[in-house]
């Protein structure tokens, strides 16, 4: 059995979920705004934090309003994918409104440039993906999306 | 932390890199992913200037290590590992200090249960291929533990392909180059 401590996963999802709902912050060391989740809570700074640093867990009721705010279900928040039906949850993808828009918004040029038009659904799904799962800020992400789609018209035959 | 770590240095525009050439890179790792049960593969590349580049089916993982001091902690990219030109299984390599950190962003939040790194000198550069799998039946194992060949060759063939690139990465450095969308 894998060494894995449920407080410290369940900081880690906290964590990317926080990031995921838009609630990032560049001034943070945790990289995630930690006074809303405190308003999320209605908990002080202090404890939050320990629940971003994997040292708490919130009670029952706490983690359903967090989860709630974080649009994410509770029991994938404290167990992660493993306790959740990993069929449905292996076949979704999370990402932020404003980011998949701006995805949209860019890949216009995919199907004026040199790809295959039929390759163009792959790519943007795995872009997507990407995306989703990557631990970056809404700017730093919009970079990478502008880099991807860029690299289709470059460096297409290495 | 070991000392060694200094000496490798992430190549100054590494995280825009996993990136910048996604349309290439993607179709060279779709031609491996789903061979001996791999859905994950990656090429690390460490030049004589011990510059390191990366290029990966899933650049979301290197990202998320490379994006903080994280990946100093996987020994994957540690000297005293890869000069050994050998193999290991991603969660020995990790250090126990931050092996919890580890193992949930390069395995458990993309549900890669067996990891592999293989490491592999080319001329004056070392390759380091790193493949995942989402299986963990015991004929994945059976796989990941007894193909180290296959894998080796497997990696030689995406490292020609994609040597432009890397190539291309060193000009960028030595020209004090930035990528741009």
């Amino acid at each position: 059995m894998e060494k894995v401590d449920l407080t410290k996963q369940f900081a880690y999802r906290l964590h990317d979920a926080m990031i995921a709902a838009g609630f990032n912050s560049k001034r943070s060391t945790s990289g995630v705004c930690i006074h809303k989740l405190a308003e999320i809570t209605g908990y002080s700074v202090q404890i939050c934090r320990k629940y971003l640093r994997g040292e708490a867990i919130p009670e029952p009721t706490k983690l359903v309003d967090i989860a709630a705010s974080l649009h994410v279900a509770p029991g994938w928040l404290l167990f992660g994918d493993a306790h959740d039906d990993a069929n449905t949850t292996k076949n979704k993808i999370t990402l932020s409104k404003n980011l998949l828009h701006y995805i949209f918004s860019k890949a216009a040029c995919l199907y004026n440039g040199s790809i295959n038009k039929l390759e163009v659904p792959d790519f943007l799904m795995e872009l997507i993906n990407d995306i989703s799962l990557i631990n970056a800020s809404e700017e730093q992400s919009k970079k990478i999306i502008d880099l991807a789609l860029s690299s289709v018209n470059h460096f297409n035959h290495p | 932390m070991e000392n060694n770590c200094k000496k490798i240095t992430p190549h100054p525009q590494f995280l825009d890199i996993l990136f910048s050439f996604k349309g290439s890179v993607s179709r060279v790792f779709k031609d491996v992913i789903g061979i001996h049960q791999i859905h994950h593969f990656s090429l690390a590349r460490i030049n004589q200037h011990q510059e390191l580049v990366a290029l990966s089916s899933t650049p979301a993982i290197e990202f998320n290590l490379f994006n903080g001091p994280l990946w100093q902690y996987d020994r994957t990219y540690n000297p005293h590992w890869f000069n050994l030109c050998t193999q290991s299984t991603w969660q020995a390599l990790y250090q126990p200090s931050r092996y919890d950190e580890l193992y949930y962003l390069k395995q458990s939040k993309l549900s890669y249960p067996i990891g592999i790194s293989l490491a592999h000198k080319i001329g004056q550069n070392f390759m380091i291929y790193s493949l995942a799998s989402n299986k963990s039946c015991t004929r994945t194992h059976d796989l990941f533990a007894n193909r180290g060949e296959d894998f080796y060759e497997i990696g030689q063939h995406c490292a020609n392909e994609l040597m432009p690139v890397f190539n291309y990465c060193d000009q960028l450095n030595s020209m004090g180059l930035a990528m741009s969308a």
